[in-house]
């Protein structure tokens, strides 16, 4: 229950930390994937089926906002988790540089999942713009390591101690 | 680096990535149209205090950005404008010693010296629909105003001439403004010292007449009232001489285009000066 409970703390916090970045970055016109570095950041700390249930809960709650095709971002999310745990495998995510470089690259494929969901399903390929594609991904890149860091804390000196070190729960 | 996943967990974790793409296949394709708008409202009652937290917490950090830049920009400020108020004193100082030395001079010439312009303040309380060239402003003869007394005003950051008071009531006075066509005064130029009549005309602007003939006026040259007018005192500013295609000669005078430096149609607020009343053939002081 408690593993839980810090589980869904951090949705909580991704929440307010996606809120936040669309209140500061969202006047510029990009809008940061916070909830997906979030997923990503999970990804790494919980058990396979912890990480797409975070990730489709995150997708979810996106899709719960938006006003396009619901369920459009928790299917996005899904593949997009697909093709992390894939290179999660072969690559060590716990240095910085391989965190931005990954999290940018997968928030472009996410973006771009997400547009040939769309296009598939209403015939409309949802773009959110050249400039957030590049400059949002970059910056979500960029800010993963801080969420990372945080999290990381967070799980080191919390009631999850022992099971973050045995690094897979829930 | 990497914990050994059991096979169990390996064959879980191929078949994952299918459930969660079924799931969000079947949330797609259900009419859960109803039900989304009302677990997004739901939702957003939830998320209220964490949207208004993040609202919160960006305006805190604007404002403190904010404060910060005003502060640097206050300090900043307050350099320069001690610069400025050091600059003043000195300006100050340089100002008293030819103050003094043109008392001396002054003294020593037996010439009158310039007097101070005091007067009221008074609002315009109305304008005359029927005739342009008048106000009527807030105070009267209880307030010591009388006729033919002089009125000036400030106009960005200028002080000019607006018009002669020319009736009285207790408590309002009517003033003719300097672009009406029945206002006149003597005007002197500053460069060519020349003297003129600087005339309101038909369309609300003014113009100066009069000029003996010689070189050119010069275009923004300065338009003050001269020594020789009976109502105003010397040195207010009128205006400048307008451009070069305004002025013309007539009856052997040059006729020059007055661009005033108050527009007495817009004031809002004006100076009236003590009027000079002087009798006829009584030489200013």
């Amino acid at each position: 229950m408690i593993k839980f409970l810090n589980v869904f703390f951090i949705f909580i916090i991704a929440t307010i930390a996606h809120w936040l970045a669309i209140e500061t970055f969202g006047q510029y016109g990009i809008i940061l994937g916070v909830m997906f570095s979030f997923t990503l950041v999970m990804a790494t700390k919980l058990s396979e089926f912890g990480g797409y249930l975070f990730g489709f809960l995150s997708g979810l709650f996106l899709d719960f906002f938006g006003n396009n095709l619901f369920g459009a971002n928790a299917l996005a999310f899904t593949w997009v988790l697909f093709v992390f745990y894939i290179i999660d495998d072969k690559i060590d995510f716990r240095d910085s540089a391989p965190q931005m470089v990954i999290t940018a690259v997968l928030n472009m494929v996410l973006l771009i999942f997400y547009g040939l969901i769309s296009k598939f399903f209403i015939g409309e390929f949802i773009w959110q713009g050249f400039v957030n594609f590049v400059v949002g991904s970059v910056l979500t890149g960029l800010f993963l390591p801080v969420i990372y860091f945080v999290i990381n804390k967070y799980l080191s000196w919390g009631p999850l101690r022992n099971i973050n070190e045995a690094k897979r729960f829930f | 680096m990497k914990q050994k996943i059991s096979a169990l967990e390996r064959g879980y974790s191929k078949v994952l990535p299918a459930v969660f793409t079924i799931l969000a296949l079947v949330i797609m394709f259900l009419p859960l149209q109803s039900i989304v708008v009302s677990t997004r409202s739901i939702l957003t009652y939830i998320f209220i205090p964490q949207i208004r937290a993040s609202h919160r917490i960006t305006q805190y950090t604007k404002d403190a950005l904010d404060s910060t830049k005003d502060l640097l920009n206050t300090a900043d400020k307050n350099l320069k404008l001690r610069e400025e108020v050091s600059n003043l004193l000195l300006e100050n100082a340089q100002l008293e010693s030819l103050f003094a030395e043109n008392k001396r001079l002054t003294e020593s010439l037996q010439i009158s010296s310039k007097e101070k312009w005091k007067g009221l303040w008074a609002k315009v309380a109305y304008r005359e629909p029927s005739r342009r060239g008048t106000i009527i402003v807030d105070k009267g003869s209880q307030n010591g105003i009388s006729l033919r007394a002089p009125v000036i005003a400030i106009d960005q950051g200028k002080v000019g001439l607006v018009g002669k008071v020319i009736e009285v009531s207790p408590t309002t006075s009517k003033i003719l403004l300097s672009s009406d066509e029945d206002f006149s005064v003597a005007a002197f130029l500053s460069e060519s010292k020349k003297e003129g009549l600087a005339l309101g005309d038909a369309k609300g602007g003014m113009f100066i007449k009069y000029i003996t003939l010689g070189q050119d006026l010069t275009e923004g040259e300065k338009v003050f009232t001269s020594i020789s007018s009976a109502i105003f005192p010397d040195g207010i500013l009128i205006g400048y001489i307008g451009p070069h295609n305004t002025q013309k000669i007539e009856d052997s005078f040059i006729t020059a285009k007055i661009v005033p430096v108050v527009d007495s149609n817009a004031v809002n607020e004006v100076l009236i000066m003590p009027a000079l009343n002087l009798p006829l053939g009584e030489i200013k002081k």
